[in-house]
């Protein structure tokens, strides 16, 4: 009797992948290593991944990660193989990445705000996977992890909670988008803001977030909803999404008056700011009502302040919060948005400006910068076949 | 809901506010601003203007006030900062200064008691404001 054979280790393939090597680019799409998925880790052929601002933030150095690194965070794929311990997800196995993968065992978790989990914080500030090490390479360099995801590559490997399953049959381009802008939007109107029937919303920026919130607000029952932006393309889109008044904020600084005008004087009920600057934080602040909610979604530079009247914090009861991920847990979330854009109550479609192969995700930036894009998706694929595996150890 | 600019460009902004402090150099409200030895700026944005109420200095033809344009000469005690359109909500008499402190419309630095005080002295001056542009051929800027 012989003993059974023993299993080749599983070899590391090579993908092609966005990577920024430092602050201020360029982002060059690069053959990379990557390496087959560790205890408690997923591997995941890229299907799609969504341009997000965050990633710009990445790119211009606002948003402070370790570089080098693969970006993207936004995206959906199918599971292509699993480490040991892996229960939730098998081969085959369609999904969308989640890039807070709560730990299950922090003190948020254990209080149901996988949101706010010290260990998914620790990644995306580590730029490694909960073990902490990185499973891409580029000329033998390891490159870092972008949110523990880094989807923009034709695969990557994420930790088991990084993937969210989904059903079979919704086109992975366009579920990509509930990994990140969706998911937020709707999880800041619904989960930070519990937004009701009848009470009045300001929206202060129209991008892919934005929309999602409008859209969002729209399925709670909101009137009115404001939409304000600087652009007019942007404000014809939101009305698509739900807003029943917009403001070109482009034509006058003060965003406040108008949406006073709309409120009968007292302000909105809520006011989201999905910029990510002090002065338009201050301004949807200061466009809520006495007791009403401003909530942060834009994510701002970390060295940046906001300035708000002292005297009307206890005089006018307002109540400024901030979101991340929409407040959301991921693994109800996504599943559940899924089913309201598969009953025609989300749009998906609308949000998507233009979809490009991986080759052109430096110009999908550049247009996200420039305002012409809201959503740009990148379908993986298009300029090449993944490598085999073995071929980046080769060096091919 | 478009929002259009109230005031073309700087020149337009200057041109009214000009009008308006000769109407009021000898206004109770000027004298008040005198009798305070305050001297006010309104730092407006979008078109960018300064505007400062001089109460301090004294003038040669004994009216209480002088305006100057784009310069913090002498340093103002009091300095209001805000868009230009909240400006001209201000001027109007149709601003609720407190409210739009709070709100962050308007944003004050400095011996703000002592400003806020001249604030009963003022519905003069938003009448005048009025007849200003009203006298320009103006009169649909107000609201």
């Amino acid at each position: 009797m012989s003993a059974a054979p023993v299993p080749a280790p599983p070899a590391p393939i090579a993908v092609r992948a966005a990577v920024l090597e430092d602050v201020g680019g360029p982002l060059r799409v690069e053959t990379v290593e990557l390496d087959p998925p560790g205890p408690g880790e997923v591997r995941v052929r890229v299907a799609a991944a969504g341009v997000c601002r965050s990633d710009l933030h990445v790119l211009h150095g606002t948003l402070p990660v370790p570089l080098p690194a693969v970006l993207g965070h936004e995206g959906a794929g199918i599971v292509e193989s699993v480490g040991p311990g892996v229960t939730r997800v098998r081969p085959g196995d369609p999904v969308v990445f989640n890039w807070v993968p709560g730990c299950g065992r922090c003190h948020y978790c254990r209080i149901g705000r996988p949101d706010l989990c010290d260990a998914a914080f620790d990644m995306q500030v580590s730029g490694t996977l909960p073990s902490g090490e990185t499973r891409f390479r580029l000329g033998g360099r390891a490159l870092h992890h972008f949110s523990g995801v880094s989807c923009m590559a034709e695969a990557t490997v994420v930790p088991e909670a990084g993937v969210v399953p989904i059903p079979p049959g919704i086109p992975l381009e366009r579920a990509a988008l509930v990994g990140c802008a969706v998911t937020t939007g709707y999880g800041a109107v619904v989960h930070t803001a519990g937004v009701r029937p009848g009470t009045s919303v300001a929206v202060l920026g129209c991008g892919g977030v934005g929309l999602n919130v409008i859209q969002a607000a729209r399925l709670a029952g909101a009137h009115p909803i404001i939409a304000i932006d600087v652009r007019p393309d942007k404000l014809a889109l939101a009305r698509r999404f739900g807003a029943t008044h917009t403001v070109d904020a482009g034509r006058s600084e003060d965003v406040i008056t108008p949406v006073l005008e709309l409120t009968d004087g007292l302000g909105a009920d809520y006011a989201f700011e999905v910029i990510g600057r002090p002065e338009t934080i201050a301004a949807a602040y200061g466009a809520v009502r006495k007791g009403g909610t401003a909530v942060v979604v834009g994510v701002a530079a970390p060295h940046e302040e906001v300035a708000i009247n002292a005297f009307s914090l206890p005089s006018q009861s307002k109540v400024l919060t901030g979101t991340w991920y929409g407040r959301s847990r991921p693994d109800v979330d996504i599943p559940r948005i899924l089913a309201l854009v598969q009953a025609g109550r989300l749009d998906l479609d609308g949000l998507v400006s233009a979809t490009v192969p991986l080759d052109a995700v430096g110009e999908a930036l550049e247009a996200l910068e420039s305002g012409r894009a809201v959503r740009t998706v990148i379908r993986m694929g298009e300029a090449g076949d993944a490598g085999e595996a073995g071929d980046a150890a080769e060096g091919k | 809901m478009v929002t259009m600019p109230v005031y073309r460009d700087a020149r337009h902004l200057k041109e009214i506010m000009a009008a308006l402090a000769e109407r009021a150099r000898f206004s109770d409200a000027a004298r008040g601003l005198r009798d305070a030895q305050l001297v006010v700026a309104f730092v407006y944005r979008n078109p960018d203007v300064t505007v400062v109420m001089d109460g301090r200095t004294p003038t040669t033809d004994g009216s209480y006030m002088t305006v100057r344009f784009d310069a913090l000469e002498p340093p103002p005690d009091v300095t209001f900062e805000s868009p230009a359109d909240v400006g001209h909500t201000f001027w109007q008499g149709k601003l609720n200064v407190p409210a739009a402190l709070a709100r962050g419309q308007v944003k004050a630095r400095g011996a703000i008691a002592r400003a806020l005080k001249l604030l009963p002295l003022l519905p003069p001056l938003y009448q005048m404001y009025r007849e200003v542009l009203v006298a320009r051929g103006e009169g649909d800027l107000l609201s």
